[in-house]
């Protein structure tokens, strides 16, 4: 059984836990390569997917995995919302759980929400982001896209690159990636990596070549503009110059490196269309394996006993 | 007025100040005045004789330096009778009211309206001014007239006074006009979005942090304006290891500085925000461990100068929704004194920064313990006791001390304005 109640980080679940949900995302992997492509596991349950934020692949994501488990599912954005109308968070999540829903699957753009929100509604919340604080389930497929490329994560030298301050993706990847026993390094501009990541047992590096040069996996993190309330570098030109991932640096490295990204791509930005696409990129498995990882998360979380 | 008389039986009295300093004695008091002091005093027939269990000691009414109150304007968050109460339940029988009020207290008419509310509460109100008309940082508010009118000091509260030029004057006409200048220390162009201290803590709850250098910036700002007019300045709270070492340097080259700090830092640090309670949520934000030390370090070499609350009440609304929409603040008042003593146990060096430096600063007497000073003070049991929701006197709930150890729980306060008011435990 997994032994938190709610997936609100990956820092709240232990080794056994992570490796659970990945053992678990196997199964569901082979069910979603199937002609017959769902399961009615969570026949009985109804998730709301409550997105505070923008997302397209997050929620459509966790709404495929929630249809092949045979949930019901229903969609809630914060754009058609009566949040604008001044509803605090608890009373729109307790006035849909009236209508009989068991679990929520949140987005915010403010760090803890997720878990504000499960101290105070009687529901499972599951995490789909909540500012630069987690994104868990992004970063166990991650760790289970690497783990099917590589055969483990134990042992492996990750590196992230590109704006580490306001990613979530990057925070959730080295908890979950240091549980599993993988090194990691963080490699961008110095304006974008926070002044103390060093105490998280991280390596830092401000040289993306020499950074490349290190690793056996490379994630390139989208450049997220809209996060930034200052300027944090003077142009995307120059980002790219020092911090994109082309195909003359991929072939100088002269080496096999699995590259990631958590998408979308600003192609030509973080990497170029030819890397993407390359034999090196494992994106589309990414993408795959979020649908089988999410799967596990739900099947394990609303399968979980009271305590 | 109370014109009762009270005999209070067999108490430790702790005050650096009065002859009687480590003596347990008896204290009568009679038309609001201490009439004597010795032991198995007689007691007139109609005096109260109050008693209490072992360890019951008394200590001068602590004057807090900084509390918000919600009225007038805000009521819903407190009125001034209810920070009263607060107040009373912390040994505070004196405070000055920050002028973060609406209207904002920048005219001599506010002054006088506040002091004259005041007079009907238990405890002493005394009034600070905004520096600035409005407290909006432009132009300086009519100081002299409102000194005249009772304010006993200046500050925008909150607002970090950004014009240098505004404090510069500010600090230069304050010579005629008297009063303390009081300021918040902070850049705010160094201020980067954060809500909570740039450190470990708020880097693995994904928060972006403000750096202890935007506090540390207004710190040296402060001090260099004040050595360079000559002119006394007083620092509101400050919360970091090297603004301690700034203040600590500027004393020592004379500079006429002198700084507060804030009872919560000196009780938490960072590391509480990581359950995103908002109730953690307090301006400037709680610092890292080495910081809170710092702070405990500047306590005993008298660098620091004061202890106050920050006493900030807010409602539920407000407070208890996503950490980023929580407003900041502490309801502070009911465990100032037991934060400040579990976390100083230098008890008459801990009395001087609640009762002596606060009114030496602001110009007013001491209420001592001694025959014949005015009756201002609070009697407490000198142990540890576990804080709870229930001893809150105000109407404000947010506080992060419930379920904490702290030390000397206030049995009750005895007052000019409200005679003996006891504590309810």
């Amino acid at each position: 059984m997994i032994g938190v109640k709610h997936l609100l980080g990956i820092k709240y679940l232990s080794r056994e836990d992570i490796d659970l949900i990945l053992h678990t995302a196997d199964t569901f992997l082979d069910v979603i390569n199937r002609p017959i492509k769902k399961v009615p596991t969570l026949r009985d349950l109804t998730i709301v997917n409550l997105f505070f934020e923008n997302s397209t692949r997050t929620r459509l994501s966790f709404e495929l995995a929630e249809k092949r488990l045979s949930a019901d599912v229903i969609n809630f954005a914060a754009s058609s919302s009566s949040i604008s109308k001044g509803e605090t968070l608890i009373d729109t999540v307790n006035n849909i759980l009236a209508m009989k829903v068991d679990m929520v699957v949140m987005r915010h753009p403010k760090p803890g929400a997720p878990h504000f929100l499960s101290e105070r509604v009687n529901a499972r919340i599951i995490n789909a982001g909540d500012g630069a604080h987690e994104h868990p389930t992004q970063a166990l497929l991650d760790a289970y896209s690497i783990r099917r490329k590589l055969g483990e994560v134990s042992g492996k030298k990750v590196l992230i690159v590109g704006d580490i301050l306001h990613s979530r993706v990057a925070l959730s990847n080295i908890f979950c990636l240091q549980k599993l026993g993988a090194e990691v390094m963080v490699c961008g501009p110095p304006t974008l990596i926070p002044k103390y990541i060093e105490q998280l047992n991280v390596k830092v590096e401000t040289d993306l070549r020499k950074a490349l040069n290190w690793c056996d996996v490379a994630n390139m993190l989208r450049i997220q503009l809209e996060r930034q309330d200052i300027k944090y570098f003077p142009s995307l030109r120059e980002y790219t110059m020092l911090y994109g991932l082309n195909r003359n640096l991929l072939e100088s490295l002269n080496k096999e490196l699995v590259i990631m990204h958590p998408g979308p791509i600003n192609r030509g930005v973080e990497i170029t269309s030819d890397v993407a696409v390359s034999n090196h990129s494992i994106i589309l498995d990414q993408v795959e394996n979020g649908v089988a990882v999410r799967m596990a998360v739900l099947y394990l979380i609303a399968n979980r006993q009271e305590d | 007025m109370s014109k009762a008389q009270f005999i209070f039986r067999q108490v430790l009295v702790t005050d650096p100040g009065s002859r009687h300093n480590g003596e347990v004695t008896d204290i009568l008091v009679a038309n609001q005045q201490i009439k004597d002091i010795g032991k198995q005093l007689e007691a007139p027939e109609d005096a109260i004789e109050i008693k209490f269990s072992s360890d019951a000691a008394v200590a001068p009414g602590i004057f807090d330096m900084q509390v918000c109150s919600g009225e007038p304007g805000f009521e819903e968050k407190e009125t001034l009778s209810e920070t009263s109460q607060a107040a009373l339940k912390g040994g505070v029988t004196d405070f000055l009211l920050m002028p973060s009020l609406h209207p904002v207290t920048d005219h001599r008419s506010q002054v006088e309206y506040l002091r004259k509310l005041g007079h009907s509460l238990p405890v002493g109100l005394h009034v600070a001014g905004a520096l600035s008309a409005g407290m909006k940082g432009a132009d300086l508010s009519e100081l002299y007239d409102m000194r005249q009118g009772g304010a006993l000091a200046f500050t925008d509260d909150k607002h970090p006074v950004e014009n240098t030029l505004l404090l510069y004057l500010a600090l230069q006409y304050v010579k005629v006009s008297g009063g303390l200048i009081m300021v918040h220390c902070e850049d705010p162009g160094l201020r980067l979005g954060g809500m909570v201290h740039e450190g470990e803590a708020a880097m693995r709850i994904g928060m972006k942090g403000t750096p202890a250098l935007a506090e540390e910036l207004g710190v040296m700002r402060a001090i260099a304006l004040s050595q360079h007019l000559n002119s006394k300045i007083h620092l509101s709270g400050i919360s970091t290891a090297a603004s301690v070492g700034l203040v600590r340097r500027a004393k020592e080259e004379g500079v006429k500085v002198s700084c507060s700090v804030y009872a919560h830092h000196l009780h938490f640090n960072d590391s509480a925000l990581q359950y995103f309670d908002s109730n953690f949520k307090v301006w400037p934000p709680l610092r890292g461990e080495v910081d809170r030390l710092a702070l405990i370090e500047g306590l005993k070499d008298d660098t620091i100068d004061v202890i106050c609350s920050d006493h900030r009440p807010e409602t539920i609304e407000t407070k208890d929704v996503e950490f980023d929409f929580a407003s900041y603040g502490i309801s502070g008042l009911d465990t100032l004194f037991g934060a400040g003593y579990f976390n100083f146990s230098e008890l008459n060096n801990l009395i001087r920064k609640l009762a002596y430096t606060p009114r030496e600063l602001l110009g007013i007497e001491v209420p001592t313990i001694a025959k014949g000073s005015a009756a201002r003070f609070f009697v407490y049991h000198d142990k540890n006791y576990c804080f709870k929701a229930g001893m809150l006197g105000g109407r404000a709930k947010n506080t992060p001390f419930v379920g904490q150890n702290l030390r000397g729980m206030v049995l009750g306060c005895i007052t000019g304005e409200g005679g003996w008011i006891a504590n309810k435990s």
